[in-house]
């Protein structure tokens, strides 16, 4: 066994068979760990994906840590959950921190692998290698805080816990998943497929230890990597006033989602002094050196920037008060704030233009307070209009002749809502980003925003390795950059380190893969020589299954609205996407893949793929 | 006289990311562990209460001026050195000395006075002894913070300076 390689389990919840083995190496030399292994285990269980339902019990669950995570490496807590999505019918994968993935690697366990559906609700406890399935009857209809002060009550202090609310146990489509008070693997509504299994969490004793191959070269390139990036001046920012920084920024420059992106521009009301005021002071996740998020006063933590845009501009709320207070509820609910705010705002329009009538025949309005707190119940437990809310982009399906109409007015790609509250018209590498990102439209997949900070020419050769064209209206060379940011990102997620740290990501001050290779030499004792490939191995993984789902070219565009109608503020005023210039973006962004005009990967990279499939 | 040396923690500065008992822990044992680490955080009341309201939300090895430790071991397992640092042998004890037993009397001296001891279980066994069904097993020992030599790991890696080493006479 090699060091900080241990065990993967595959648990059928039907049969309550437990099947514990050793996490292959070979695997993870070319997958890592998190995000990479995950999706490899998924397209090995799942052979055709497009003929099964996701709430079917044979969808797995896969939670996998990354290869670093729970070690000392800069923000090594990160783990991944990944399934066949309930929202958008094709890769669902969300990553998250806190302390579940370091707690689940001290119990003994790389990987878990869930299928079936057990018959009553029950939880999974870890501890030392082992796995116990035990009733959860007690838990089942308790919110996300509620379910964890009892788990402490019964099984100790020292345990953690990954858990769903009321909307994963109603299959809401988009449940996410939480530890603490706001750590959520929230993305493709994972948790209600947690829901369908009839699971209502996953309790890790962390009390056993992890070890790393060297471990005072380790220890000494972590004290190194400390200094540097306390150096960085977007670690000392995001630790000061956390990701609400963000609203600014784009709300100048005329790119906040506003009332469902009918407009671009909000109120100064949202900017991170005001929600500064609210803040006890900044938390960490386990091994983290930036420490972004905020305790408020309200009890809960937060809010993000994404919270901040979406449950705020997004749905016409003004105050920060009241932002914090529905952040602080869909965590406790267990709500995906970035679908919910991107859906109800959705929802308000389309009554307001009579695309429901017949299925809801009541008037939604935005800027009210109330009204949107009740849709978050009622959301949560399938009740009234809640019970189409519910669907998620899904709800087009139910939809008849107003689908087309609906669906013009949906801020989503692949089926996913726009994760970001940043309206896409004027950066066109971020709506490229948006467009291919693998889960559907996502800004943690490429966020490429390094060009707005208008960086010297050395510094962004150095960084995309070629003289690239960076001003952000311009359509040129930006298949390369997102590409470029996809594949780091893709190689993070493999090791378990968060994107804050990550070269690229609103910095170039962050770790590049020259550091990730030191971290894996003296933490595994593996020499990767060439961490790009592994990153374009990893996507190119994920855009095989997507395409067994039934993805396609014409998936790869970015929400309707940003190539129809133009920006309506600030800077990017009369902005929007170039449909004819988005394609030969695209192209680019294809071939630098070296992918086909149709966006399938070449026979080159699906013999490999193939080969390392059938090797195990 | 020699400076003696302790720990302050900072705690409203500490965003509770376990970083030192990681580090703490891989210094005293080779292995990464939140438990097996000499200073410890109390997860549940930070989540519970936040950070300031949560008590002792990092718990250290006070290093207290007369440690009631010390003269708690009934047994020659500790020492306690010119920098007033008290340790315990888990091992390789000198002659004179005497590997430490478990016999949890400095434990309950620590707990006394500071409401949770900051002394605790290690990796090693060193007592042999029997359970009810008499099964002979070994007992593990205890250890505590031992200031890593004047350089300790955890005040090295805190990302924000939350842990102080103290030096003072």
């Amino acid at each position: 066994m090699m060091d900080l390689i241990h065990n993967t389990a595959k648990i059928n919840l039907s049969t309550n068979e437990i099947n514990i083995y050793q996490t292959p190496i070979e695997d993870v030399k070319q997958f890592l760990g998190g995000r990479g292994m995950n999706v490899l285990e998924l397209y090995r269980e799942l052979v055709e994906p497009s003929q099964i339902d996701p709430f079917d019990p044979e969808n797995p669950l896969i939670f996998g840590n990354g290869l670093l995570t729970g070690t000392t490496a800069p923000n090594a807590a990160r783990f991944n959950v990944t399934s066949l999505s309930p929202e958008t019918k094709i890769l669902g994968d969300a990553n998250c921190g806190g302390f579940f993935g370091p707690a689940m690697r001290f119990s003994g366990f790389d990987r878990l692998i869930i299928i079936g559906k057990s018959e009553k609700p029950v939880y999974l406890y870890l501890e030392n290698n082992q796995i116990e399935i035990k009733d959860a009857a007690h838990l089942w209809g308790l919110g996300t805080q509620a379910t964890q002060q009892m788990i402490w009550d019964s099984e100790g202090e020292n345990v953690e816990t990954a858990c769903i609310g009321p909307a994963g146990e109603h299959l809401v489509r988009m449940a996410c998943i939480i530890n603490k008070k706001k750590n959520s693997a929230s993305r493709g509504g994972l948790g209600a497929v947690m829901g369908s299994k009839q699971l209502k969490a996953i309790v890790a004793r962390g009390t056993g230890s992890i070890k790393v191959s060297h471990p005072s070269q380790f220890m000494t390139s972590i004290l190194e990597l400390k200094d540097y990036l306390n150096d960085s001046r977007v670690v000392q920012t995001l630790r000061s006033l956390g990701t609400p920084l963000l609203y600014q920024p784009s709300n100048t420059l005329g790119a906040i989602r506003t009332n469902n992106s009918q407009v671009t521009q909000f109120e100064d009301s949202l900017r991170a002094e005001e929600f500064h005021k609210f803040s006890k002071g900044a938390m960490a996740c386990a091994s983290c050196v930036v420490h972004c998020r905020h305790a408020n006063a309200q009890g809960g933590e937060g809010p993000e920037y994404t919270a901040v845009g979406l449950l705020g501009a997004n749905c016409g709320l003004k105050s920060a008060n009241e932002v914090i207070v529905l952040n602080n509820m869909c965590n406790d609910l267990g709500l995906d704030i970035s679908s919910t705010g991107t859906v109800i705002p959705w929802f308000i329009e389309m009554s307001q233009k009579n695309l429901l009538d017949g299925m809801y025949n009541g008037k939604l309005e935005f800027g009210n307070f109330g009204l949107i707190q009740s849709l978050l119940i009622q959301t949560s437990y399938r009740q009234g209009i809640g019970s189409l809310i519910a669907e998620s982009t899904q709800f087009l399906e139910l939809m008849g002749e107003n689908k087309s109409l609906a669906k013009k007015l949906l801020i989503a790609t692949k089926g996913l809502p726009q994760s970001d509250p940043h309206d896409c018209r004027y950066i066109k590498s971020f709506a490229l980003g948006i467009g291919t990102a693998s889960r559907g439209a996502d800004h943690l997949r490429s966020r490429p925003t390094l060009e707005i900070f208008d960086l010297p020419k050395k510094m962004t050769q150095e960084i995309y390795g070629k003289d690239v064209n960076t001003s952000p209206t311009s359509y040129e060379d930006k298949g390369w950059i997102v590409a470029t940011h996809e594949s780091i990102y893709a190689v993070g997620d493999g090791l378990g380190i968060c994107r804050f740290v990550t070269h690229s990501f609103n910095s170039p001050h962050l770790l590049k893969y020259s550091h990730f290779r030191d971290l894996v030499k003296f933490g595994v004792d593996l020499d990767i020589d060439n961490f790009r490939e592994v990153g374009d191995r990893i996507i190119n993984l994920e855009r095989l299954f997507n395409i067994k789902c039934g993805i396609r070219r014409e998936d790869d565009y970015p929400p309707p609205r940003y190539m129809e109608e133009p920006a309506s503020a600030g800077v990017a005023k009369g902005h929007k996407i170039e449909r004819e210039k988005y394609d030969l973006m695209l192209d680019e962004y294809y071939q630098t893949r070296g992918w086909s005009i149709d966006g399938f990967p070449n026979a080159m990279q699906v013999e490999e793929i193939e080969k390392i499939i059938e090797e195990r | 006289m020699a400076e003696k040396w302790r720990l302050e923690i900072i705690q409203g500065d500490c965003g509770i990311c376990d970083l030192c008992a990681l580090a703490c822990s891989n210094e005293k044992f080779g292995v990464m562990s939140p438990y097996l680490s000499a200073i410890r955080v109390n997860h549940r009341s930070m989540h519970t209460k936040g950070r300031a309201e949560g008590g002792p939300g990092i718990l250290p090895c006070w290093h207290c001026e007369n440690p009631p430790c010390y003269p708690a071991c009934p047994y020659e397992s500790m020492s306690i050195n010119e920098h007033n640092v008290v340790n315990i042998f888990l091992d390789k004890a000198p002659e004179g000395y005497e590997n430490c037993i478990s016999c949890m009397k400095c434990v309950k001296a620590c707990a006394t006075m500071h409401g949770e001891s900051s002394i605790f279980i290690s990796p090693h066994k060193n007592r042999p002894m029997k359970t009810k069904t008499g099964r002979e097993i070994m007992k593990y020992s205890l250890f505590k913070c031992d200031m890593c030599n004047g350089d300790p790991a955890c005040v090295k890696i805190c990302p924000r300076e939350a842990i102080k080493f103290i030096r003072y006479s």
